[in-house]
């Protein structure tokens, strides 16, 4: 491995983790372990085993969520480094992510850096912005944080993979059976991720609707194609049309919806912050919706800019029915209505936790991890085609719920708002997803342990796979029994270890 | 009566961190907003109820009728409000808690840092000593798995 390897590895991750300049679309692509042990994958000159590293470390990484700040994991380092283990050493995948897993914790401590250092440029943002707003938000919200971010992120990836690539390298080298021992690991946490993630949502039957799936896909292998079918089929629905008469706005076109869009879906995080989370995206957003409400009126111009620099948090694709019915408000202030600049402010800010709410689980704990297991899905079975189509599915649902959102808000106002709050009701699809969740689990873990336990070269292959069901009960019932599974993680790693010698 | 109540103070009232996270964790059977913004505005109160976890009964209160109201509920019951000083007049009057969750108070013009996401005014610091005054403990944590930072330790 080259110093120029490795630097492209950290460049995979800054354009992984930052999650700008990528429509809101990369967040549920590229921060991925699949998308950035694929990118790695290329980078290295072996983009199918990069793929399977990700794919196998994505896994683990399930039902990872973020909500306001807190993360669980970096889904995106470890992708990284699985892919860079599994092809350099020449690793099995589970193996390569049983090393890559507690590593790319170390991800964790960089986000807190982000949120904590970022304070940094928003203070100054806040002075600066009285002077020229425009100039201010690209320099302190875009330009320096994402520059520093870029500096940053690429040092530390490239430095946790040559420390992870050396150590391993001469670990293995010296101990030969650790790269055993440790697929061993690796296939026992991707048990237990199965067993925890099932207690995502309640359920008493999730564990006999996993069961079914993962013994139905080891046994008989169903075609991907077969249940996306299934699932389109269930998801099939006509919502009714508003009935309510669009608003007719005195200023803003569509063309200014999709322009102030474009700013907010692609710095909601550029430069997140404690004191502001995405307060600045917003004020950014709204550079053109002013520049158009107030054209030659600087001043008036400038305030609307500044006044929308506020605490603002929400759910960044849901949640822009938010920003469309603030600026259809901001078009009536301009046409004469006599609207408080507090008032705005308050409805804002009343609107955006409740719709937080809603978005976190429309995108977080249905669209996202439904498609995700699609992703895996085609990588384990080797159907490419379902992994591109998934992914395309995701990058297609984010564009057209945060665009549709913008509209919705904008033209139909408060009826165009309460129906975004409504969607997860009105769907019957988002009823039953959190058992077709379940189910495709099964069905991706079942797939996935086949494929890993193929390649180890055991004579009765599906036999020894379905046993491992037994696996997943006892975790299951562990976990229900409150033993943290950060615990069971720890015992898991020291208990391989334990049988280094007998290898 | 068996009830147990337990507060938290949120500037976004209901959202993911709540939604998500501590309801299930909480395994609360009623979450309680009080807020007299939101009382008063139809439009906002339709939202916030709509976007409530459904398997759980939810309801808006002003601050005047708050207590008479929690009083008659059963069960694990979850406040929501944007400000201590809310907490701080309702104990005063006669409000039971087992402790107040700090999650997260936006910056503003009238409040200052104290930690990451919490912003607060000099008028809630001493509504939050008048409440630990009474023996109830604030405390600082986004998320049930975050650790809890006593707030007496920052004002």
């Amino acid at each position: 491995m080259t110093l120029t390897g490795f630097l492209l590895l950290g460049l995979i991750y800054y354009i992984g983790s930052s999650t700008s300049f990528t429509f809101g679309i990369g967040y549920f692509t590229l921060y991925r372990s699949v998308f950035s042990g694929l990118l790695t994958g290329l980078v290295l000159g072996d983009a199918m085993s990069g793929l399977l590293a990700g794919a196998v470390s994505n896994l683990l990484f399930i039902d990872f969520t973020s909500t306001g700040g807190s993360l669980k994991g970096d889904p995106c380092l470890a992708g990284i480094l699985s892919a860079l283990l599994m092809i350099k050493l020449n690793l099995m995948p589970a193996a390569a992510v049983a090393i890559a897993f507690p590593v790319s914790m170390l991800g964790l401590i960089l986000w807190k850096y982000r949120l904590v250092f970022n304070k940094y440029f928003i203070d100054r943002l806040k002075k600066e912005i009285r002077h020229n707003s425009v100039s201010a938000l690209k320099k302190y919200y875009v330009y320096l944080p994402q520059g520093m971010l870029l500096i940053v992120s690429v040092i530390f990836a490239a430095v946790s993979a040559w420390f992870i690539y050396a150590s391993a390298y001469y670990l293995i080298l010296k101990v030969p059976a650790l790269a055993v021992v440790l697929n061993t690991t690796g296939l026992i946490l991707l048990i237990l991720s199965a067993a925890s993630a099932l207690l995502w949502f309640k359920n008493k039957y999730n564990i006999v609707i996993f069961a079914i799936a993962y013994l139905l896909s080891i046994y008989f292998h169903f075609d991907a194609y077969l249940v996306l079918i299934i699932i389109l089929l269930l998801s099939a629905q006509k919502r009714e049309t508003i009935k309510q008469e669009k608003y007719k706005a005195s200023e803003i076109k569509g063309k200014d919806l999709i322009k102030s869009w474009t700013l907010w879906m692609n710095f909601t995080h550029s430069c997140y912050s404690y004191e502001m989370l995405q307060g600045p995206a917003f004020s950014f957003s709204m550079v053109p919706i002013m520049r158009k409400l107030y054209r030659g009126k600087k001043e008036e111009r400038e305030n609307g800019i500044v006044r929308h620099l506020d605490f603002f948090n929400t759910e960044p694709n849901v949640g822009t029915a938010i920003h469309g019915y603030i600026i259809q408000l901001e078009d009536k202030r301009k046409a004469g209505h006599h609207f408080s600049e507090a008032y705005i402010s308050d409805t804002k800010k009343g609107l955006m936790g409740a719709v937080a709410g809603m978005g976190d689980f429309t995108t977080q704990t249905v669209i996202a991890p439904i498609l995700i297991l699609g992703m895996i899905y085609g990588v384990v079975r080797q159907e490419l085609s379902f992994f591109i189509l998934s992914a395309i599915m995701m990058a297609g649902s984010v564009v057209y719920l945060s665009l549709k959102g913008y509209f919705d808000g904008f033209y139909y106002g408060e009826e165009g708002v309460l129906r975004r709050v409504n969607l997860p009701m009105e769907i019957k699809f988002f009823r039953i997803s959190h058992k077709i969740f379940v189910f495709l689990l099964g069905l991706v873990t079942g797939e996935t342990i086949f494929r890993l336990v193929l390649m180890i070269g055991v004579n009765n292959v599906s036999g020894s796979s379905a046993g491992l069901i037994f696996l997943v009960v006892i975790f299951n019932y562990l976990i229900r029994k409150g033993i943290k599974p950060q615990v069971m993680i720890i015992t898991i790693y020291i208990l391989n270890l334990l049988f280094l010698p007998f290898v | 009566m068996k009830s147990k109540i337990f507060a938290r103070i949120d500037d976004r009232l209901i959202h993911g961190q709540v939604t998500i996270r501590w309801i299930p964790y909480l395994k609360a059977d009623h979450v309680v907003i009080i807020d007299n913004e939101l009382f008063a505005n139809e439009f906002l109160k339709k939202v916030a109820l709509v976007a409530a976890p459904k398997n759980i009964q939810t309801q808006i209160l002003s601050e005047d009728k708050a207590n008479d109201i929690i009083s008659k509920l059963e069960g694990k019951i979850l406040l929501l409000a944007k400000s201590p000083i809310v907490f701080k007049t309702l104990l005063v009057e006669g409000l039971k808690l087992e402790r107040i969750i700090l999650g997260g108070t936006g910056s503003r013009s009238d409040r200052k840092a104290l930690h990451k996401n919490i912003f607060l005014s000099a008028e809630e610091i001493d509504a939050i000593k008048t409440i630990e005054n009474l023996g109830i403990p604030v405390e600082i944590q986004m998320i049930p798995e975050d650790k809890t930072i006593p707030i007496s330790k920052l004002i």
